[in-house]
Parts: C-alpha cells; structure tokens; sequence
C-alpha cells in the first residue's frame, strides 16, 4: 500500500492505494495518525484507489471516527467502489461516515 | 466431467504468511478470470479467517493450508491449519447498530465473512481445523 497526501482549504484528503487489510492496515493507522498528531482535525479519505477493506482496515476507520469525535473533527469519505461500500453497509459503518458522491462534495462536508 | 481447477498453498500461521495466501488468492482468481466482486469478498473473507488463525493457533511455527477449488459454477476455498480447536464461527455476533460511542471493531470481521458468502462451514477433523467457504462464480452477490 502507498498513500498519498493533499491539503485544501484547511482540509487534508488522505488517497490510500491498494488493499486496507490485515497486511496493510497499520500502513494508514500510522499515516492518519500523523495527520491527528499535526493538529489536523478536518479529514477526506479517498476510496478511488482501494480495491477492497477488510475488517483490519474498518478498525482503523473505527479509530478514525471516535478521534474526530473526541476533537470534534469532521470526516468525509467518497470514491467507494461496491465491494467496499457492501462492506461499509454489511458493518453498519455506513450510519458511521459522511460518505459522498464526489470529491467537491466531501471537501465541502469537512469544511463544514 | 466438470473441469476441476485446484490450487493449493501452504503458509505459516504468521502476518507474511497471511500476505503470502492474499496475493496467491489474488493472483489465482485474476488468472480464472473471477470477477472483481467475487474476488473481493473472497479477500475480504480469507484476511479475516487466516489472521484469526494467526492469533488463535498455538505454535508460532503452525502452518496453515489453503486450498482454492473452482468445480462447475462454484468457488470454494478451504482453510486448514493444526492449532486447538476453534470454530470462528462461535464468535458473538458484532452489534452493528450500535452508536459510535459503543462501537467496536471486534466481531465485525466473521459477521463480514457469514454475510459476504453463501456457505460457510467449519468442521475440525482429523486433528485439524477446517473452514469451508464457498460462493458461485456468477449470480447475485448480496446474501445479507
């Protein structure tokens, strides 16, 4: 897995490449958790390059949630492909996330 | 005669091991031509069952076998390895409506396995843990 990092207006978009599984997952915990150790509270996650989730990575998104939560942070996410949103749906994790149709509009939902 | 593709690996019971069964998976259903859907859920289904085995199976050393069967229409991979007995199908249902607050992310992954698949079986026989999923090749993907 490779990840890459964008900022705009005040928001960080994190594009994770590949697979978010067992062999994976501690790639992107470590990564958000620099974005949170920098301060930075308003995230989108970028599902366009992700071919699947497994459990291991739903734990991190886990994480993810309570964090912003907890520093009253905002997260959007979009570009899921059907596999990875039945998995969001078959978790219930989708009553979880802002989850939106584009890219302008998860920015727009972390800016808000 | 149906024709019958069989692929067999062998791996430890470890995080390379488990890497290892994904991209032989991964490799193997590309080759078969399966479709993104169904290879997908498959990984999703053999992370969560091969690292449960990692956590679970006794000797660091352990081995774990698994095999992917493509016989008429259906997919089955098999899942076996020696440690103590233990059925990750026993494991209590995740509440997967619970609020943020009381979510946790433990239990999500075999509800994901029972829900992604059509059939899911365990047996332990001849000293051996055995998990069978099986799913069609072709058809409507959402068992839920």
């Amino acid at each position: 897995m490779t990840i890459s990092e964008a900022h705009e207006s005040g928001v960080v978009v994190v594009s994770p490449h590949g697979r978010i599984d067992s062999t994976t997952s501690a790639i992107l915990e470590r990564h958000l958790q620099g974005i949170a150790a920098a301060g930075q509270t308003r995230v989108v996650v970028d599902f366009g390059s992700v071919d699947y989730i497994s459990s291991a990575g739903l734990r991190v998104m886990l994480t993810l949630a309570k964090r912003a939560r907890d520093q009253k942070g905002r997260v959007a996410l979009f570009g899921l492909n059907d596999s990875v949103r039945q998995v969001f749906e078959l978790a219930g994790f989708v009553a979880l996330f802002t989850i939106a149709p584009t890219r302008a509009e998860a920015l727009h939902s972390a800016m808000a | 005669m149906p024709e019958v593709h069989v692929h067999r690996v062998t791996a430890t019971a470890s995080a390379e091991g488990v890497r290892h069964a994904l991209n032989q998976f991964d490799q193997f259903s590309r080759a078969q031509g399966l479709s993104d859907d169904l290879r997908r859920r498959f990984l999703v289904a053999l992370d969560e069952v091969l690292s449960n085995v990692t956590r679970h199976g006794g000797p660091t050393d352990g081995l774990v076998q698994v095999d992917f069967t493509i016989a008429g229409n259906r997919l089955t991979v098999t899942v076996e390895d020696e440690a103590p007995p233990f059925n990750p199908l026993d494991a209590p249902q995740a509440d997967t409506m619970a609020p943020l607050e009381q979510r946790k992310a433990g239990g999500v992954g075999i509800e994901l396995v029972r829900k992604l698949l059509e059939t899911v079986r365990y047996e332990h026989t001849g000293g051996r843990n055995r998990l069978m999923m099986t799913d069609r090749l072709s058809g409507h993907a959402d068992h839920s």
